[in-house]
């Protein structure tokens, strides 16, 4: 049954190959966006490791697959209405896992990597972490099956959503027409998912349908005068693959071995990114609330 | 993953990294003064002003006071972007100075060893100070 369904993203590849040449072409000649030799190196790297270790994250999404299917409440055979409305629901599963990947440092220490450079072309598209197995993320999911859609469906749907994904990570392309921007993820919404500015943490997590987060409050428009600069709250100053893609694991076992209680322990693992007991770290709502604060103290003082 | 999958992909990205070194070279940010450092300070830290500060003689590194809190930030070139840790308690594992010459090691992992060359010795010690002062 798995046969008959195309893999998107090994179709798509080749493309993605020839874009990331097109964008390179055009940071250089006309100066619409910026690359970095070993930068670009370290995004390739992460994502071939991602594509060699993402086995084991099917192997685990295959197994709850088995378990869930004698519990699902239908069996849904193809038909083009329900590919679509596999597609937007999976879709909205990948909005929540998404907006848990931001919050809950568990599932950040597998996605701070994509986030790691302080580039934003079409090769960040593709620095993607490793150890999705070590996470629980692919509960995410699980209500998918419950539901009835049959597993190729859902690995179909899944590859369209990445392939999608790809060409949005780009400075090349401004913002597109408001139609367009209402519904669909775009180059500048996610320019704004990616980008530090205090203004723009913690927004605009969708993958394909913007208006998850236009309905669940997480919208964030980019603004002219508040240019995105990329990466991540504290920066790596390395390029190697190996340490961005462990530092944040090796960060949380630290942290653990070092709680004074239980409590303190689960809170680094469970906590937005950046909780500390005393509060001397920063969080993104922290970065936010001092932000607003010298906001305010800026025009009372105008 | 079968083999020409595997081997097809590294020589991708082979040839993706040489032709973003044959267009753009190994560009390699240099701060020139002090600015550099401050706007990239205030941009990330809301409400700071920049304070005394010292760049490195190689232009790789920068250190800079906050004058709202009073932190020092080590801010250092990598790639053609910088990178910026306040350096509070916990934050060092080892500092010394040697002539012009003051090395970091941080904490944090992804750093590698910080050697900044300052034009003179007594300006190192200035600020080996300050930085044992704020880690104390």
């Amino acid at each position: 049954m798995m046969a008959h369904w195309p893999n998107p993203v090994e179709i798509a590849t080749p493309l993605f190959i020839l874009l990331v040449i097109a964008e390179m072409l055009a940071a250089r000649y006309l100066h619409r966006g910026e690359y970095e030799a070993r930068d670009t190196a370290a995004s390739l790297l992460m994502g071939f490791g991602s594509t060699v270790l993402g086995f084991a994250g099917l192997f685990l999404f295959l197994a709850m697959a088995k378990f869930l299917t004698p519990y699902r409440l239908m069996t849904i055979g193809f038909s083009w209405a329900a590919l679509i409305v596999c597609f937007v629901l999976d879709d909205l599963a990948y909005y929540a896992w998404h907006r848990a990947s931001h919050r809950v440092r568990w599932l950040w220490a597998d996605h701070v990597q994509h986030h790691s450079s302080q580039h934003y072309n079409l090769s960040t598209a593709l620095r993607q972490p490793w150890t999705g197995a070590l996470t629980p993320g692919l509960f995410f999911r699980a209500p998918l099956i419950l539901i009835g859609f049959p597993l190729p469906m859902l690995a179909f749907v899944h590859g369209l959503n990445l392939v999608y994904q790809f060409w949005i990570h780009t400075e090349a392309v401004g913002k597109l027409p408001r139609w367009f921007e209402a519904v669909m993820n775009t180059p500048s919404h996610h320019r704004v998912h990616h980008a530090t500015n205090a203004r723009y943490l913690d927004s605009n997590y969708a993958g394909v349908f913007i208006v998850w987060d236009r309905w669940f409050g997480t919208f964030v428009a980019e603004e002219e005068s508040d240019k995105p600069r990329y990466g991540i709250v504290k920066n790596l100053a390395t390029f190697n693959p190996l340490k961005v893609m462990a530092h944040e694991w090796i960060g949380i076992v630290q942290d653990v071995m070092r709680a004074k209680s239980a409590r303190e322990a689960a809170a680094y693992i469970f906590a937005p990114p950046g909780w500390s007991p005393d509060g001397s770290r920063d969080t993104s709502d922290s970065i936010k609330a001092r932000w607003a604060q010298f906001r305010a103290a800026q025009s009372s003082a105008e | 993953m079968n083999l020409i999958y595997f081997a097809g992909s590294l020589a991708g990205i082979a040839l993706i990294v040489a032709l973003n070194l044959a267009l753009f070279g190994r560009v390699r940010f240099r701060i020139t003064s002090l600015s550099d450092v401050a706007a990239k300070l205030a941009a990330e830290v809301p409400g700071f002003r920049a304070g005394d500060g010292i760049v490195a003689s190689d232009g790789r590194a920068a250190l800079c006071e906050d004058k709202t809190s009073g932190a020092i930030y080590l801010v250092e070139a990598v790639g053609n972007r910088l990178v910026t840790r306040r350096l509070g308690r916990g934050s060092l594992r080892a500092l010394s100075g040697d002539g012009a010459g003051l090395s970091l090691r941080l904490a944090d992992f992804t750093f590698a060893k910080s050697k900044l060359a300052f034009a003179d010795a007594a300006a190192r010690k200035i600020w080996e100070a300050r930085l044992k002062a704020a880690l104390a």
